[in-house]
């Protein structure tokens, strides 16, 4: 039994709320060009330009999009619950800021740790703090007052649930090869190879139930625009409904930092120690860029299936996926 | 002949078409078609991605139309003697099936012409926010005063402001609409 | 040429097809719903000229190709119209018209609507051999101030000719010159100057003759046509509008045998641009102010009210449902039984009673069918103008005695096989003797008498002028009983009354001493009665409603003094006028393209106007008007439409009950012809037919006709005008006697309409030879005739001793010069210098 105290790495006060700061900054730094990149990505896919009306080649597009949603209307239906109608959206940010901390961006250098914390439990807590994102969804469609909202909610919990099994039964091939539960060490275990060579099946079954957890066509079944009316968001309005579209973004890049660790060899690659933060984003931007292809290409399932796909393939896929592991384990 | 649908004759009577379906959904077959369905779908994007965006950027860029495509009105002078061609008779109102034209004949005076025969058009107004822009005035005209240019950029805040005077339409379009060449 | 013959089978193109043996084939094949095309054949026009060739049909037994417009039908003909002897003999007929056509069509006004664009299209090759170059004339050219000819487009079908010498008989068009060099034209190229000048456009199958009025302002398909009835004369001729954006911009024919076989006098033709006229009232007046319909209506209720019951109202131009609601609202609301229609003095009601009698009335029709024509008192040319038509046709077809018994001469004149003239103011006398000569007594009327004596069927057509005279009514009937009216089908008077729809207005009760339907009721005071009340004092307010008596009643002088003193005059007038300037407050009116309601024809026709063009903003149909009124005036009519408006006069009118609009239809319904019609004098003895009731000829002591004149021994001739023989020479001291007329020109309708102004009458004294020797005038000299300037015409037919002025001219009237009684003026050369 590991215990908290053993892998922590001593760190000064001053120092933790640096990274944390630095951190934050330069996730919602890129998050408003991740959307423009998206949109203009698809519109390649599609022959087209995608936006390119709003400053150089498109690039304010965000800046655009933010002014307009913060001047919106903070709309609130009347027969909405107004505290958890207002919780609902935060919920998820915090969620994401969460997860984030544990993403490693390098090893140890000069005494501070290019990542948030490293906890001894990694995962888990990927998967505690992930689960609370779900309860804004939740209490946003359910607060609404709203039978679409309510719908696109109930949706989002069951599809939720389906796919965490799969994805923590995925992750479990590394966890038992590596022996850990610290992405750190995970990353440090793949100084051979990649897991993504011995663990291909719990890679693709992790990148399946990621797209998932993030509501990502062709699973976007929580928000379905053309079904619900945008899910459980329906009701929302204003920089709220902007929350929930950063949480998307958010967790894709969560979803891409924690697959990029435990499969892609996190901060791993040639040349000197300080390109490793370079490396994590270049392997989770590949990852983000396969997020966009999907959505340009797939369509949204329809719910049976996205059910059955969870319960009927991916669950025994990983459950097969894991037993194979433990025996190759035990018996190398 | 009772009927019995697996009896021989009953099939010798018919032409049994085959109907021709996919394999069934489901399955480890189904899943490997769908990962492999998915891929193919992956490819196209890509290619699309590769191959560039096809758009044109319309104000600055504009659709190079065909010879004979049938845009804004056009009334014409000759052009020797600078009259109007128009010689009100209203045949383009009659064949109108949008009904957008209103013609008001007079009579020439000698000494200021406006048109080459004995009678004008005093008023030719063409409502362009009913036309449908088919072209039948232009079959009508008995003498080729009326033709459908190729301007197509008509839009306007006002409806009032789209109804088309003799001026307006005898004036050239400010802007020339880009011509499509040869095998293009 | 009416053909009585037997009903025979023919076949057309192996169908059979049921004829009448003579009629043409054209119009046994058009029955029998075979389309033979053709231009020049036109059966109002008389003979068929076969000029057009284009109704060329195969008969079987004949080897050359006939045409049918000209071929009578024969028990068991055989024809064919679809073989291709035919279509290549309509072929070449088509390619052969076109060789000289200029195919103009975009700039010619008949495009659209033209004959010869249908034919060549159905019946054309389609294509011309000809390129040589086609005959040029110069062109458009005028024809006339009205009508514009281009000879290029002209097909030579002779329609237009031969409505100027057989149906107008003036003669002025014809063919000049021959072969490919004929063309229509009149001598000299002078102007064709004719009254009925308007129907050559509408028979002419190219677009050789078009109107001024019309020119380029319009396409078939930009236009609606409006059917309505024109109300400017008492003829009340069918007429269809021509509609583009809500007006008027033409006026053509809507043939209804019944009342004006499909012709139209240029009056109703052109007079459609007064709709327009800057003089049109727009709006209601208050003292030349303009006002809001509220206060006028206010103002006109305060005025009525303060008259307390002496108030009098007279009825000019106004539907039977205007007529009807005008005197309920003097009687009902007002209290007031004075109400007349008429110009000056009229017929008592009990007189008016018998001559509504349906068995001594006679319809336009008649006319055709008539032995024995009796126009007297009246010139139709100038009263009803297309009844002058009618005459002229039951004459040349139906070889009608045709006689004139006028004061002064008539357009019908020449065609008539006698003729009397009696002096101004005799008519009375002169009926009393015609009826008694007619019953075999010889006196003064015996010429024209034998005439009419044992003719069959005599149709009287009068004028309502002569009824003026007290007696002349009466002598009138005497006339019918004579010559076995009431006993003879097809025989009965036929009045040609002053004013528009005098008949109808008298039905609805605008009479004084009768209610709707000639009903009795108290008596009331007569027009001329009203005038001489308003002057004392006795009446103190006016309502005239589309009447204008300073300008159409006699005794300009004494009207103008009765609008000065009466306290309050309430107008309806379409234009503004002298009446409307001495007038409180003037109301507008609508046209009879605004209007809805309907109008009696002399011969008892309802006819329905519809209104056919918008009304301008502020004129509000003058129904509500009439209705709002009443009901300010504390009276319900219960009226707040047309439909509403009819169903009252027709419950309140005994000769109308139960008749409905859909009888009425498009053209008409006669109340004497539908069942169960009432008779407006019900219980009342006929009188004896020899014996004249009292009053017969009251004034038998008065002079005798100043002359009576015999036509010519050659018939048709011209009558000769000679010296009266024993009539009463000129007053000693040179004074002639005055005699006036109303003049088809003189009116507004050649003042606002700017096409006819070129025909606006000036004053003329027309004057005999004898009378213009002694006095040394020629015509064209300036005399000046008791106050009023003029010019002197010598006249050939006019007696002597009396001289003729037009009334209803705008300057010099000669109603100024009227009092009542006879009028002897005094006339006075004027010299270059005061002239």
């Amino acid at each position: 039994m590991l215990s908290i105290a053993d892998t922590q790495l001593a760190e000064a006060t001053w120092i933790m709320v640096v990274k944390s700061i630095v951190i934050f900054a330069v996730i919602f730094g890129v998050l408003p060009l991740l959307t423009v990149l998206e949109r203009k990505l698809i519109g390649r896919f599609q022959h087209r330009y995608g936006p390119n009306r709003v400053g150089p080649y498109g690039l304010l597009q965000p800046l655009a999009d933010v002014g307009k949603l913060v001047s919106k209307e903070s709309f609130r239906p009347e027969n909405a619950t107004k505290t958890l109608f207002i919780l609902g959206p935060l919920l998820p940010v915090l969620a994401g800021v969460l997860s984030l901390a544990i993403i490693p961006w390098g090893d140890v250098q000069d005494g501070v740790g290019l990542y948030g914390i490293d906890v001894p439990i990694g995962i888990l807590y990927f998967f505690a703090v992930g689960s609370i994102a779900f309860y804004g969804l939740l209490l946003g469609g359910w607060s609404s007052g709203s039978k679409y909202s309510l719908l696109g909610a109930m949706r989002s919990a069951a599809q939720l649930i389906s796919y965490e099994v799969s994805m923590g039964l995925a992750l479990l091939g590394v966890v038992m090869m590596s022996g850990s539960l610290s992405l750190v060490s995970i990353v440090h275990s793949q100084g051979e190879i990649w897991f993504i060579l011995p663990q291909f099946v719990g890679f693709l079954i992790f990148m399946l139930a990621g797209f998932a957890e993030t509501n990502r066509t062709p699973f976007d079944m929580p928000e379905a625009d053309a079904e619900l009316v945008q899910g459980f968001m329906t009701e929302y309005g204003g920089m709220r409904f902007g929350s929930f579209l950063l949480v998307e973004y958010m967790e894709i890049l969560v979803v891409s930092g924690i697959a990029a660790a435990m499969f892609l060899g996190g901060w791993m690659g040639p040349g000197p120690s300080f390109l490793d933060p370079i490396w994590m984003l270049a392997k989770m931007l590949g990852l983000v860029l396969l997020f966009i292809w999907v959505r340009a290409t797939l369509p949204r399932l329809r719910y049976d299936q996205l059910m059955s796909l969870g319960w009927k393939v991916l669950l025994p896929l990983a459950t097969l996926n894991v037993l194979v592991t433990a025996i190759l384990v035990v018996v190398t | 002949m009772s009927f019995d649908p697996k009896s021989a004759s009953y099939l010798d009577s018919i032409e049994v078409v085959e109907v021709q379906r996919g394999p069934k959904p489901g399955g480890v077959g189904g899943a490997y078609r769908a990962f492999g369905e998915t891929l193919r779908g992956l490819k196209t994007t890509m290619a699309r991605l590769i191959e560039g965006p096809m758009t044109i950027e319309y104000p600055e860029e504009k659709t190079p139309v065909y010879p004979r495509f049938r845009g804004r009105h056009k009334l014409h002078k000759f052009e020797d003697t600078g009259l109007e061609k128009c010689v009100g008779c209203s045949l383009c109102a009659a064949a109108c099936p949008a009904d957008c034209i209103r013609v008001v004949a007079a009579e020439n005076i000698p000494g200021d012409r406006v048109s080459a025969g004995e009678r004008y058009a005093a008023v030719y107004e063409i409502n362009l926010s009913r036309c449908i822009f088919c072209g039948y005035c232009e079959i009508a005209c008995p003498f080729d005063a009326i033709t459908m240019g190729h301007d197509y950029e008509m839009a306007d805040y006002d409806r009032r402001d789209l109804i088309f005077t003799k001026e307006m339409l005898l004036a050239e379009p400010v802007e020339r609409t880009p011509l499509k060449s040869e095998g293009e | 040429m009416s053909p009585a013959g037997r009903e025979v089978t023919i076949t057309i193109d192996g169908r059979e097809v049921p004829a009448v043996e003579g009629e043409m084939l054209h119009d046994a094949a058009r029955k029998g719903d075979v389309e033979i095309p053709y231009f020049c054949y036109e059966p109002k026009l008389g003979d068929p000229v076969g000029a057009c060739r284009m109704c060329l049909v195969e008969i079987e037994g004949i080897p050359k190709l006939q045409t049918s417009c000209s071929t009578p039908v024969r028990e068991g003909m055989v024809v064919h119209t679809r073989t291709e002897q035919v279509k290549e003999a309509q072929n070449s007929v088509v390619e052969f018209l076109l060789v000289n056509h200029p195919l103009d069509c975009p700039v010619c006004d008949k495009g659209g609507e033209c004959p010869l664009q249908d034919i060549s299209y159905g019946w054309g090759p389609g294509k011309s051999r000809v390129i040589d170059e086609k005959r040029h004339f110069e062109k458009p050219i005028e024809l006339s101030p009205l009508v514009a000819i281009d000879r290029e487009r002209c097909i030579l079908c002779y329609r237009c000719v031969r409505f100027s010498q057989e149906v107008s008989e003036d003669a002025q068009l014809q063919l000049i010159e021959r072969g490919d060099r004929t063309y229509v034209g009149t001598f000299d190229d002078r102007p064709y100057v004719a009254p009925f000048q308007g129907n050559i456009t509408d028979i002419c199958p190219v677009g050789a003759l078009t109107n001024y009025t019309y020119r380029f302002r319009a396409r078939p398909w930009d236009i609606e046509h409006a059917g309505s009835v024109c109300t400017i004369c008492p003829s009340q001729c069918n007429v269809s509008f021509t509609v583009r954006d809500e007006k008027v911009k033409r006026v053509i024919s809507r043939d209804n045998h019944e009342v004006d076989d499909g012709w139209l006098c240029d009056r109703g033709r052109y007079g459609f641009e007064m709709f327009d006229a800057p003089e049109r009232v727009r709006e209601p007046q208050l003292k030349g102010g303009a006002v809001s319909w509220e206060q006028a209506l206010e103002a006109v209720a305060e005025g009525l009210r303060r008259a307390g019951g002496k108030v009098a109202a007279i009825a000019g131009d106004a539907s039977n449902e205007e007529g009807f609601l005008l005197q309920r609202i003097l009687r009902d609301a007002l209290g007031s039984p004075h109400i007349d229609s008429r110009p000056s003095r009229g017929p008592k009601a009990d007189v008016l009673r018998r001559l509504a009698e349906p068995n001594v009335s006679a319809k336009v029709r008649d006319i055709d069918e008539a032995d024995a024509i009796l126009v007297l008192g009246t010139d139709p040319l100038h009263s009803s103008p297309i009844l002058d038509l009618r005459v002229r046709k039951a004459i040349r077809r139906n070889g009608a005695k045709l006689v004139v018994a006028t004061e002064r001469p008539t357009a019908l004149d020449g065609g008539a096989e006698a003729i009397a003239r009696y002096a101004p103011g005799q008519a009375a006398h002169f009926v009393g003797e015609l009826a008694s000569a007619i019953g075999g007594s010889d006196n003064v009327a015996t010429p024209v008498a034998e005439t009419l004596r044992d003719a069959g069927k005599v149709v009287v057509i009068w004028g309502e002028r002569i009824a003026r005279e007290d007696g002349a009514a009466e002598a009138l009937l005497d006339v019918a009983a004579a010559t076995n009216m009431s006993t003879t089908d097809g025989a009965g008077l036929l009045e040609i009354p002053d004013t528009t729809n005098a008949r109808g207005l008298r039905e609805a009760g605008c009479l004084p001493d009768a209610g709707p339907g000639l009903s009795d009721t108290t008596a009331g005071k007569s027009t001329e009665e009203i005038r001489e009340a308003l002057i004392s004092g006795e009446l103190t307010t006016l309502v005239l409603f589309g009447a204008d008596p300073l300008r159409d009643f006699p005794d300009t002088p004494a009207w103008e003094e009765a609008l000065t003193a009466a306290d309050f005059v309430l107008t309806f007038s379409m234009h503004d006028n002298a009446t409307t300037a001495k007038s409180d407050v003037v109301l507008p009116l609508e046209t009879h393209a605004e209007k809805d309601g309907t109008v009696t024809h002399p011969d008892g026709r309802l006819q329905r106007v519809r209104p056919s063009a918008s009304r301008p903003e502020n004129v509000v149909p003058n129904i509500l008007v009439l209705s709002e009124l009443a009901t300010k005036l504390g009276l319900d009519t219960g009226i707040d439409s047309q439909p509403t408006a009819f169903q009252a006069l027709t419950n309140a009118v005994t000769l109308y009950n139960g008749i409905e609009d859909e009888q009425i239809g498009g053209r008409g319904l006669r109340w004497q012809d539908r069942e169960g019609a009432t008779s407006a004098r019900t219980g009342t003895e006929q009188p004896g037919p020899g014996g004249p009731p009292e009053g017969g000829s009251p004034d038998t002591q008065r002079d005798a006709p100043i002359s009576m004149v015999q036509p010519d021994p050659t018939p048709r001739g011209v009558a000769s005008a000679d010296p009266p023989s024993g009539g009463p020479s000129t007053a000693a001291n040179g004074d002639l006697l005055l005699g006036t007329y109303r003049d088809l020109w003189a009116g507004p309708v050649t003042e606002l309409n700017p096409p006819l102004k070129f025909l606006t009458p000036q004053q003329r004294v027309e004057i005999s030879r004898t009378d213009a020797e002694r006095l040394d005038l020629k015509s064209g000299d300036k005399v000046r005739v008791n106050g009023i300037e003029a010019e002197a015409h010598v006249k050939e037919r006019v007696p002597a001793g009396v001289v003729f002025m037009a009334e209803g001219v705008s300057d010099g009237n000669a109603n100024a010069l009227l009092n009542g009684g006879p009028v002897q003026v005094k006339i006075e050369k004027l010299d270059e210098a005061t002239a």
